[in-house]
């Protein structure tokens, strides 16, 4: 068998003075230090993969400092994957040639809609991956969430998708606001939709506290990877001392060989 | 500056003139390994009866029980992954103490020592918090100690961790702080070479002479008044437990490895890199400061090791010449320097505490005075 | 020994080279063609487009430079990714032609079950070791995956005395090709944790041998 298991991702956020946070429902932010330690300990323990996001960059019109990024890239040896800020294709280009596999395009993506295709292009689709934010509202369903400007868009997820599939994205990262930090789980409905409609890789974001809601999702959809903030950083839900950490090799192969349900498959 | 003496080594145990203010005998015998047998050793129960228990722990332990029965947590301990801590933290829960474990990342630390603080506090079930005190502050404090040429290149991430002790134990109303210190290795110290991070005065004058804001400590800051103010008004009591057992750090790290999942390092201080580069590097090309030599020199004492076999150990280098350059490399980028500015960091002239302003003559008065009035045995530094 | 990394402008040279600098081999990157036909060995990293890494190879002359020193000179060079799949005869990225130094045609993953296997394969995927592997040397390839990101795959490729190496991704598709000089891998290396740095000593093992 070559499909080994899914990959288990540590998603690792800076803000706009370049230290660590991590957020809770977008608005909260704990404090995490220097990214470069937390990044250097993930790269010892040898994770699948890393994202690394600015989430101020957007915001405030500006690419994720190379600077940073190049002291960052030197600590990775590990795939990774970096967002924040990007406008066109050279802030691309820039990132990719420090070392990073593939970009994060996130609000872009619907403030310039030409701009996904013109990337893709570019670089190939496997160096592009889009994050799409998403809200759960109480009467009207799922919502595109733009961080940057808080503005919701009037698209549905599904649509969402087949744009960025269309548009010639990588693999389309969901992550879910009203889940962020929470502890609680994934949120399944949403993926479940998606992943089994969807073409390229979906990676889950939002609500992972533990490895038991990773494995619980990759057995009941079609998810291809799953990413977290918190479950690496974190005790447990309830403890949330702050201590770097990632499963063994083997303890992630017991976990999720096999795991996925006949039903799905 | 002092004038520079001839070398001489302790006849009796392994310190030398590396410290400064070593005072020899007429028979060549130095005031530490003196010190240690006259003093503090009293501290240590020689009578205790094995390496998890004895009647001293026991009363201790009844003790801390029944004063924190109104608290959520009988203990604070600082957990840092390295052995001592760990055996302490075990000890604890053991004996059924309430504990609260208490870390502090500097930044610093290294993936083994989170492994351990991830698994000792899993393993024993113990709740924890972490505190991170803001990067870019406490880099600055880092780098103004180096810039300072001092040997007290850790005093930084030991004032910020009793800061962190401390407030937490108070924050949580938890009367009692288990300390992971002990004699047997940390018995002997020249106060040269670790000079008390508690003087605030001394501090301030580093910030201040290498051009940095007094600002830059307050994350970290812990003041005599601090202390006065744990001991006194908030009641707070602190013991170290493994000094009330048979201490044996090997066996303790077997026993660790087999019992709680935890990793031992392969070099001393492997929990920090940081740690890890001043200890074996710095201080030794800089001061001239073997710190192996005061660990062994407490061994010697208590008879856990032989004149011989010390004076082999320190016969080798105590850094790896393989690790020098990819050590400068991460520790300059990580302080925002660059590799050559730290090469002539490194290469200063080195500085001793009695070279900056410090307030060493009146804090031992207070605290000689604290331990005469409360007839409390000197244990540490001041 | 001269590595040079062939810079065709497709990303990620840093990666390579601190994965070679580790394994304490000099290494420099360069788009000359001076440096790429002296060279002792080459690498050819990549992540991109096929047709635009082609233009870039074409209008900056390192096309005829590669074809001297790797058939002329016999360079070994190593591709990686995209690296590997320029040396196909073709691909359907772009749809133009590649260097040809490997009958094989850069085709777009489809599979059959696309609910289970989605493109691009992003992830950690074991390699079915070929029998007579060079690169392959010594590495548990039951036990030890490599990262794969792409969404072209080498395929039809004409065996004769091509070692091949295969995966699969639902269906089965060529990992890793060995012919004479010539190696192509279609993972990366140097994201690969220990098992592809072994590769890449394995690698300069071959060259130096």
């Amino acid at each position: 068998m070559s499909l080994f298991r899914p990959r288990i991702i540590p998603v690792v956020l800076i803000d706009g003075s370049g230290q660590a946070i991590k957020t809770i429902n977008f608005k909260r932010r704990i404090y995490l230090g220097d990214p470069v330690n937390l990044i250097n300990l993930f790269s010892s323990f040898q994770v699948d993969e890393l994202i690394l996001l600015d989430i101020d960059a957007t915001r405030e019109k500006r690419l994720i400092s190379l600077d940073i990024l190049s002291d960052i890239a030197d600590e990775g040896t590990m795939p990774f994957v970096v967002g924040g800020g990007i406008r066109d294709v050279n802030d691309i280009y820039k990132i990719l040639s420090l070392g990073a596999e593939k970009v994060v395009l996130s609000d872009v993506v619907f403030t310039q809609p030409k701009f996904l295709e013109e990337a893709s292009n570019r670089f190939g689709a496997s160096t592009i991956s889009v994050c799409i934010n998403i809200k759960k509202t109480l009467f009207k369903g799922y919502k595109i969430y733009l961080p940057s400007s808080k503005a919701v868009i009037d698209l549905s997820i599904l649509d969402a998708v087949k744009f960025c599939e269309e548009s010639g994205a990588g693999e389309i990262i969901i992550q879910s606001v009203n889940e962020d930090g929470i502890m609680n789980g994934y949120d399944r409905p949403i993926l479940t939709e998606v992943s089994s409609k969807s073409i390229v890789p979906i990676v889950a974001l939002g609500g992972a506290g533990n490895i038991q809601h990773m494995v619980e999702t990759f057995s009941n959809t079609h998810v291809s990877a799953f990413a977290s903030g918190s479950t690496f950083v974190f005790g447990d839900k309830k403890n949330r001392g702050v201590i770097v950490n990632y499963p063994e090799k083997n303890y992630l192969e017991e976990m999720f060989v096999g795991k996925r349900k006949k039903a799905i498959v | 500056m002092k004038k520079k003496r001839p070398y001489q080594l302790c006849t009796r145990c392994l310190m030398d003139t590396s410290d400064p203010e070593i005072l020899f005998d007429t028979s060549g015998v130095c005031n530490h390994c003196t010190d240690f047998f006259e003093s503090r050793i009293q501290v240590l129960n020689l009578e205790t009866k094995d390496s998890f228990d004895s009647l001293e722990l026991h009363e201790l332990i009844g003790e801390i029980k029944n004063k924190a029965k109104k608290s959520k947590y009988d203990c604070v301990i600082g957990l840092s992954g390295g052995v001592d801590s760990s055996y302490t933290a075990y000890l604890a829960v053991k004996h059924g103490l309430r504990v609260l474990g208490v870390h502090l990342d500097n930044g610093w630390n290294s993936s083994i020592a989170v492994k351990n603080i991830r698994n000792i506090t899993k393993n024993l079930g113990i709740d924890y918090v972490t505190y991170i005190p803001p990067w870019n502050e406490f880099r600055e404090v880092q780098l103004a100690f180096l810039e300072a040429s001092v040997p007290e290149a850790e005093t930084p991430t030991d004032i910020a961790i009793l800061r962190v002790i401390y407030s937490y134990a108070a924050k949580e109303k938890v009367p009692f702080v288990i300390s992971g210190g002990n004699m047997s290795g940390e018995g002997i110290l020249p106060v040269s070479w670790h000079y008390n991070a508690r003087d605030e005065k001394y501090s301030y004058s580093i910030l201040r002479k290498t051009l940095r804001s007094k600002k830059l400590y307050r994350s970290i800051q812990y003041s005599l008044l601090d202390e006065f103010y744990h001991l006194m008004i908030k009641k707070i009591k602190t013991y170290h437990l493994l000094n009330y057992i048979s201490y044996d750090k090997n066996h303790a790290s077997k026993f660790l490895v087999n019992e709680l999942g935890w990793e031992d390092y392969n070099v001393k201080h492997g929990e920090s890199r940081y740690t890890k580069f001043i200890q074996t590097y710095y201080l030794y090309v800089k001061h001239g400061i073997d710190y192996r030599r005061a660990t062994l020199s407490s061994e010697l004492c208590l008879g856990i090791i032989s004149r011989e076999n010390a004076l082999m150990i320190l016969s080798n280098l105590p850094y790896k010449p393989e690790d020098i350059d990819p050590d400068f490399t991460y520790i300059s980028k990580k302080l925002g320097i660059t590799r050559e500015r730290l090469k002539d960091i490194v290469n200063m002239s080195p500085k001793w505490y009695y070279d900056y302003d410090n307030n060493r003559m009146v804090l031992g008065f207070i605290y000689d005075t604290y331990r005469r009035l409360y007839k409390k045995k000197k244990a540490t530094n001041f | 020994m001269d590595v040079v990394i062939v810079d065709f402008d497709a990303g990620n040279l840093n990666s390579i080279k601190r994965s070679f600098l580790q394994l304490g081999v000099n290494v420099i990157h360069s788009s000359d063609q001076m440096v790429i036909e002296n060279a002792d060995a080459l690498v050819m990293p990549g992540v991109g487009h096929f047709e635009v890494a082609m233009n870039f190879l074409a209008v900056n002359h390192i096309d005829s430079a590669l074809n001297f020193a790797v058939h002329e000179k016999k360079t070994p060079v190593l591709g990686i990714c995209l690296g590997m799949q320029l040396m196909t005869n073709y691909s359907e990225e772009g749809g133009v032609n590649g260097l040809g130094w490997i009958n094989a045609i850069t085709k777009k993953i489809i599979p059959k079950r696309n609910e289970i296997y989605k493109v691009p394969n992003i992830g950690w995927c074991l390699v079915n070791k070929g029998m007579s592997s060079k690169l392959l040397k010594g590495i548990d390839c039951d036990r030890d995956p490599f990262y794969f990101c792409h969404s072209y795959a080498v395929q039809e490729i004409e065996k004769g005395s091509v070692s091949t190496s295969s995966f699969n991704y639902d269906d089965e598709y060529v990992s890793i090709f060995e012919f004479n000089n010539i190696y192509g891998v279609q993972f990366h290396p140097e994201k690969s944790h220990a098992a592809g740095i072994n590769l890449l000593s394995n690698f300069l093992a071959i060259v130096s041998g």
